[in-house]
């Protein structure tokens, strides 16, 4: 019995192992449908990963940049190497008389680019007038015309001391520390008014004064406040905003079509007669900026896709009948028959109403900036009107409002079975936007997007499975509340 | 001066189109899938969808479950082309995707409940010469007919080779299971080769 089972066995491995049965046609085009498929997908997520990294190394590296300034010392003659500073006057309450004819002249004590100031040797002298105006005429050839009475200064404070105030402290100066330790004289002033030197107040920075010091461990961490530009508007100050945005432009409608029912012919004859031409994009967006870089986007959003269609009917017969009257009788007809082609060009719309709901990342440097989103967005209208093949006669018909103008080009037969959906569902969208201040609160962008319709557009009984990606660019402004 | 021959590369090392029908350019073909040619792909689908689809038919219900798991079984090779080590036979990596693929499926579609009526048959013995007689379509149809539970276990085991052991690992049964559904496949296959060959008479 064993023997029997095993022979059975044998005959059923050696006819069947092997055997070759030739496929349905549809099995390759549904194969090479998928795989196109999951290549797109492949690059939309790759598209997804990289415009993130990118997003985050940017991000990174501005804290980075925030955290770590460059540091600038100001060297001093005499001792070079060490980290001293020049010391800074403070003058207080300027006088409103002044000498006649002369000029107010500003000297930046702390300017380290001047060599002469640098090249002044520091001295156990006090500090006199003369000296003070060996220091100015150092900052400013003009301040030599100017005179200065030796008994006006009532400070018995060396160079010598007021630098070594400074020593214990550790004098590197950034270059936002720098600006406030510039010190204006004013020469008519110093000719009235007594100069009050403050030794303990003659620090660099004023940052250093009110500043904690923050642990090296947690430098990586922290953020610095950084100078606004004239033009941005001041997030820094106002982490959350209202940003109203409108946009317009020009998309890129890019159309797959696919057999379902292997009906091969009539995709053919679809894709042989449906051009894509044009496509527009614009919409009307709220979005709250919060957090200073976190964006959540909602509003409405406009897409048209136009597409030619083409058809030539080679077997065309134009009748024509027309009524002739003699003296308001009729007297009979005359029929006309042409045969020829019929050329027949029109165009098909579909038009989307979307309320997106994305949320984003914004990036700053100065006035301008960046923004990636990556959201969906729920069709609320979706309208289309136009003339396709239809599916069941092979011939045009048109799908949408038929036109009673009897001047209408095209048919005026509807298709005899629906075709497209009414909504078209979800769509997965992203974008990103680079934007330019015009004004702290008002701003211009570019923002290249790209949105894909999940469902297809047609209908599941409808033989071919049309759907719609579009990469659109959208020109905008946007005004911050 | 130089000619225009002479920058011509030598006879013998002249590009030569790959011929992927030969087994030595096999190697070939799946290095052009790598890359992502549609033409390799093409081919290489061309050259085993035939038997890859008698495969199909042995394990599913129906013609159109067998396209699906062909379908399925295709888009997966191609998606993890890139596990194949070049060792071995590449139509064997091939046909071990689909029955994988094809046993997802069975599983997706087991009936719970199923009633086959032939567990209280009495034996009749086949005559392996008569059995011979039929041709390969009314074999493939005859395993068709089975179960979808003897016909995993009959394609298995009876055909493909495997042990009960590794039958029953993939089809997440006891291996006794395995051994009493064959044995079931098997009785099932005698009836109706002798209802065949009572019509052949």
């Amino acid at each position: 019995m064993e023997n029997q089972n095993s022979k059975i066995d044998e005959i059923f491995r050696q006819r069947l192992l092997d055997a070759e049965v030739p496929p349905p046609p549809f099995v390759w085009p549904a194969v090479e449908y998928g795989l196109r498929k999951r290549q797109k997908q492949l690059v939309l997520w790759l598209f997804a990963f990289g415009t993130l990294a990118i997003g985050t190394w940017l991000w990174q590296s501005d804290l980075w940049s925030n955290v770590n300034p460059t540091t600038s010392s100001v060297p001093v003659a005499g001792n070079p190497k060490d980290e001293q500073v020049v010391p800074v006057l403070e003058q207080e309450s300027p006088t409103k008389n002044s000498f006649a004819g002369a000029e107010k002249t500003p000297i930046h004590f702390s300017n380290t680019s001047n060599p002469e100031i640098t090249n002044l040797p520091l001295t156990n002298r006090k500090l006199t007038p003369k000296r003070l105006q060996d220091l100015a005429r150092a900052g400013s050839k003009d301040f030599g015309a100017n005179t200065v009475k030796d008994d006006v200064l009532s400070s018995e404070i060396s160079e010598r001391q007021v630098a070594a105030s400074m020593a214990p402290a550790k004098l590197s100066l950034t270059p936002e520390e720098a600006v406030f330790t510039t010190t204006i004289l004013d020469a008519s002033s110093l000719a009235t008014q007594p100069l009050q030197i403050k030794p303990p107040q003659l620090v660099t920075s004023v940052a250093q004064t009110k500043k904690t010091a923050i642990p090296e461990a947690f430098k990586p961490f922290a953020r610095r406040k950084k100078e606004q530009p004239k033009f941005c508007y001041d997030f820094a100050r106002h982490p959350s905003a209202w940003l109203i945005d409108v946009y317009a432009g020009p998309s890129l409608a890019q159309r797959s079509m696919t057999s379902r029912l292997d009906d091969e012919p009539y995709l053919k004859q679809r894709l042989a007669t449906e051009q894509r031409s044009t496509a527009m994009n614009a919409g009307l967006r709220a979005s709250l900026l919060f957090n200073s870089n976190f964006l959540v986007r909602t509003g409405l959003n406009f897409d048209r896709v136009t597409e030619g269609f083409e058809y030539i009917d080679p077997t065309y017969i134009k009748l024509t009948i027309k009524n002739n009257y003699v003296n308001g009788q009729f007297v009979g007809t005359d029929t006309v028959v042409e045969y020829g082609e019929n050329y027949l060009k029109t165009y098909n719309r579909y038009t989307m109403l979307d309320i997106p709901l994305m949320v984003g990342v914004e990036m700053r440097r100065g006035r301008s900036g960046f923004s990636i989103n990556a959201g969906f967005s729920a069709n609320v209208l979706f309208q289309k009107s136009g003339v396709i093949i239809d599916p069941n006669t092979h011939e045009p018909a048109r799908f949408g409002r038929i036109s009673n103008d009897p001047k209408a080009v095209g048919p005026k037969i509807a298709l005899t079975q629906d075709v497209f959906r009414t909504n078209l569902g979800l769509s997965a969208t992203a974008s990103i936007q680079w934007y330019w201040h015009l004004s702290p609160h008002f701003r211009l962008f570019v923002e290249p997007s790209f949105r894909q319709v999940l469902r297809p557009v047609t209908v599941g009984s409808h033989p071919v499975e049309q759907r719609y990606s579009l990469i659109g660019l959208r020109l905008g402004a946007s005004k911050i509340f | 001066m130089r000619t225009f021959g002479e920058f011509a590369a030598p006879a013998n090392q002249l590009y030569r189109a790959p011929n992927y029908r030969n087994p030595l350019d096999e190697h070939e073909l799946i290095r052009g899938c790598l890359r992502g040619s549609a033409q390799c792909q093409r081919d290489l689908y061309e050259r085993f969808a035939g038997k890859m689809y008698a495969v199909c038919l042995r394990y599913a219900r129906t013609r159109e479950d067998a396209a699906d798991i062909l379908q399925e079984g295709f888009l997966k090779v191609f998606t993890k082309l890139g596990q194949f080590q070049f060792q071995g036979s590449f139509e064997g990596w091939v046909r071990r995707v689909m029955v994988n693929t094809a046993l997802r499926a069975y599983q997706k579609q087991r009936f719970e409940f199923e009633q086959t009526g032939y567990e209280r048959l009495p034996e009749m013995p086949v005559d392996p010469d008569a059995l011979a007689m039929l041709s390969e379509t009314e074999l493939l149809n005859l395993v068709r007919q089975l179960p979808d539970g003897y016909r995993a276990v009959f394609n298995l085991v009876a055909i493909e080779g495997y042990s009960h052991a590794e039958a029953a690992t993939l089809l997440g049964i006891q291996e006794s299971t395995s051994r009493s559904q064959l044995t079931k496949a098997r009785r099932h296959l005698e009836v109706e080769v002798g209802k065949l060959e009572r019509i052949l008479l």
